[in-house]
């Protein structure tokens, strides 16, 4: 854990202050809790792989081949990954249930180090996660969804267990757990009718009564807004 | 293959004219030998011919991601066998960047894992500072070779190196064996003299036998942008430093032959 990373309250002793520069610079990742969460996300990796998804999430993280406007979109509605069945994890942020299509994630994080707050005016974005050398930028999606209107009540109640990377794993969102990933079926979403306003909010899932997360528009969205971008 | 680094808190002691006067003994007696550029101000690297504020890859690339193309990192010099990491002048942000980034004081160490089939020796310019490159430095040799000139302020800088390199080995927790080495040693001058017995008091078990003597070729060496063993075979300074060359050699027992390797890049 980075100690530095949040203002000491007190300035350490001199020697305590350099014992603990050096203990951390020289910390053996294979043994940090680093290198636990990489762990474990390598065994959620293999859950993945043994059910035959990893390779679309691999995809995605490696290539990352950013779909153009025209290509994203078969017809007016269906995004073009939703137009055969697609494997989705299924999630819970403030105990608020959401589903994104695993073939825009880029990993999953156990939430163990402390995210560095970075000074901004938009409530939505947590601060930065530095994770196997990336500065990820965090993003408190339902706070996001709560910008306009107050559909989520109790925010600060909720304690964030896991963090979702997507795109290239420059960014990524808390959620308090994944529970599951499962296959969906196109005719199983009710789409969003309206594609101008908010067009990362897919769709509804109706047998999980839950919203379905179009993470290449959400990328769009935050890319656009973020004071971090 | 071999680390050393050269490190001292102090600036002006020799560190650099240590690391390419080896470096240049070392590559001329058929040893591929790399020399790393850890300070910001990149004497070394400008020594060798190239420019910190415009080489494009070296030490700083290390620090920036995983996929390294090692090839581009390490330059060529003039001279065969000799190697160059350069520095460029943004390694003087790393420790704002970095801050006391957990594992990030073994970046290098990891990269000299993935070349240790390529060179025979590695020789580390640390910069004047404490921070996340002179541990980076620290922790990756095997041996550290400690310039002190032999003047009475000097010795303080000493005292400082000495108490941070028992802090470092503390976190590292393989010690590493180090040698003191007094340069520009001028047997004329008292303050020389009297530095060089306080030395010989205090760290007698790790003093190197033969102080470097004050040589004026090395600075012409330098201007010239070549290892003075390349100018002047024989000149007082490279003695003194062949016969620190053969006793840190000799520490390590690799004194034999070298097997020539081709190093392709
Ligand atoms: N033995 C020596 N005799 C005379 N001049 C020297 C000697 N060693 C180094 N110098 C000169 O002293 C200056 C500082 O040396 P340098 O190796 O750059 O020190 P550092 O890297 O510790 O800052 C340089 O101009 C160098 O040429
Ligand atoms: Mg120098």
């Amino acid at each position: 854990m980075n100690i530095f990373s949040e203002q000491p309250a007190v300035v350490l002793e001199h020697e305590t202050a350099l014992q603990v520069y050096f203990d951390a610079l020289l910390q053996d990742m294979s043994g940090s809790i680093y290198a636990e969460e990489s762990q474990k996300s390598l065994i959620e990796e293999k859950i993945l792989e043994q059910n035959n998804i990893l390779g679309p999430v691999i995809g995605i993280a490696e290539g990352s081949a950013p779909f153009t406007v025209n290509e994203r979109r078969v017809s007016s509605k269906v995004p073009t990954w939703a137009t055969t069945p697609f494997q989705s994890l299924l999630f819970s942020t403030y105990g608020v249930k959401m589903v994104v299509p695993l073939i825009q994630l880029h990993s999953i994080v156990n939430l163990k180090a402390p995210i560095k707050y970075v000074p901004s005016n938009s409530a939505w974005f947590m601060g930065i996660l530095p994770w196997r050398g990336k500065h990820v930028k965090v993003i408190d999606i339902c706070k996001l969804m709560a910008m306009k209107g107050a559909e989520f009540k109790g925010l600060e109640e909720s304690a964030h267990k896991r963090l979702v990377l997507i795109n290239d794993g420059s960014w990524g969102f808390v959620c308090d757990d994944v529970s599951k990933v499962f296959t969906l079926y196109p005719g199983q979403i009710q789409w969003r009718s309206d594609w101008t306003h908010r067009a990362w909010l897919a769709g509804t899932v109706i047998e999980h009564m839950c919203t379905l997360l179009d993470m290449d528009e959400f990328v769009l969205h935050i890319s656009g807004i973020s004071p971090a971008a | 293959m071999k680390v050393w680094a050269v490190a001292n808190q102090k600036g002006g002691v020799g560190k650099t004219t240590t690391a390419i006067t080896l470096a240049g003994l070392l590559s001329s007696r058929g040893y591929n030998t790399l020399m790393i550029d850890m300070d910001p101000h990149g004497s070394l690297t400008s020594y060798s011919g190239f420019d910190p504020d415009t080489v494009d890859d070296g030490v700083y690339t290390l620090f920036k991601g995983s996929n390294i193309m090692l090839a581009s990192v390490i330059k060529k010099t003039k001279f065969d066998r000799l190697y160059l990491m350069p520095a460029s002048t943004a390694l003087a942000t790393l420790d704002r960047q970095l801050g006391a980034q957990d594992g990030k004081g073994l970046v290098l160490s990891q990269t000299l894992q993935r070349i240790s089939s390529r060179f025979d020796y590695v020789l580390i310019d640390c910069p004047p500072m404490l921070g996340v490159l002179m541990v980076n430095a620290l922790a990756a040799c095997d041996h550290l070779i400690i310039p002190v000139q032999t003047e009475f302020l000097a010795l303080k800088g000493l005292e400082r190196m000495m108490y941070t390199l028992n802090m470092i080995m503390r976190s590292r927790k393989i010690p590493v064996p180090y040698t003191i080495l007094p340069t520009m040693y001028d047997k004329r001058t008292r303050a020389s003299q009297q530095s060089l017995r306080h030395l010989e008091e205090h760290y007698a078990a790790n003093l190197s036998s033969t102080p470097i003597p004050i040589d004026t070729q090395f600075r012409e060496a330098s201007r010239a942008g070549v290892p003075l063993p390349m100018v002047d075979r024989y000149a007082r300074g490279v003695v003194a430093y062949t016969t620190l060359l053969n006793y840190l050699a000799d520490f390590d027992s690799v004194r034999e032959q070298p097997f020539e390797k081709a190093v392709s890049m």
